[in-house]
């Protein structure tokens, strides 16, 4: 299913199984919502992961690839060549691991306008879980 | 303060909060608290040292809730 690779490093022999099964489960639930699709998500997956400096993002396995050029931009924050609306996911991403409270109400107003009510909550929450995702690889939940 | 909704509730009649905004994505919410009640029900980890957890992560992210 499109975004379950996103979970692939994670060493789910530590895992209990019944809450792993749900962890996969809403992973792929982000997956299937039309807004703010599956290139947006993957964006700000690699964008958090650059905030963290996670490193060897896995770009290889995931379904949306992305170039090595927008790999390297995003990995040095030049959002500039990105559309609009890219823009908007990698701003947001940038601060949703250390700065959070740095999110104004500019950045979710352009969120909305941008993915609409339903699409702002898929998209903060999918990042809000990324880093997630992020952290738990980098205190040893990785394989 | 991020515990001010930025938007609308997707509840009629229902004041802004967690809950009512992020009903806009029901499914993958749903989802969501389907896992959240797993880790709480689980007991491979002292549900005492899980809040203490759970407290000492609001404290850090400065988290309202």
């Amino acid at each position: 299913m499109l975004g379950t690779s996103l979970l692939g490093g994670l060493n789910i022999a530590r895992c209990p199984k019944a809450l792993f099964e749900k962890y996969t489960q809403f992973n792929d639930e982000f997956w299937q919502e039309p807004s703010p699709g599956a290139r947006n998500l993957s964006l700000g997956l690699r964008c958090i992961e650059a905030v963290h400096a996670v490193p060897d993002p896995r770009r290889q396995s995931l379904d949306i690839e992305l170039s090595d050029t927008e790999i390297a931009r995003i990995s040095e924050f030049d959002f500039s060549a990105f559309t609009d609306s890219e823009q908007v996911v990698l701003q947001l991403a940038q601060k949703i691991p250390f700065n959070h409270h740095g999110i104004s109400d500019t950045d979710v107003r352009d969120a909305q306008q941008t993915f609409g009510e339903r699409g702002t909550v898929v998209l903060l929450v999918g990042l809000s879980f990324f880093d997630v995702n992020c952290r738990l690889k980098l205190t040893g939940g990785s394989s | 303060m991020s515990t001010t909704p930025r938007l609308e509730s997707a509840v009629v009649g229902e004041p802004e909060d967690f809950r009512t905004v992020t009903a806009h994505a029901n499914q993958l919410m749903g989802k969501f608290f389907e896992l959240y009640g797993e880790f709480w029900a689980s007991t491979d980890v002292d549900p005492r040292l899980k809040e203490i957890t759970r407290l000492r992560n609001a404290r850090v992210t400065d988290c309202g809730f």
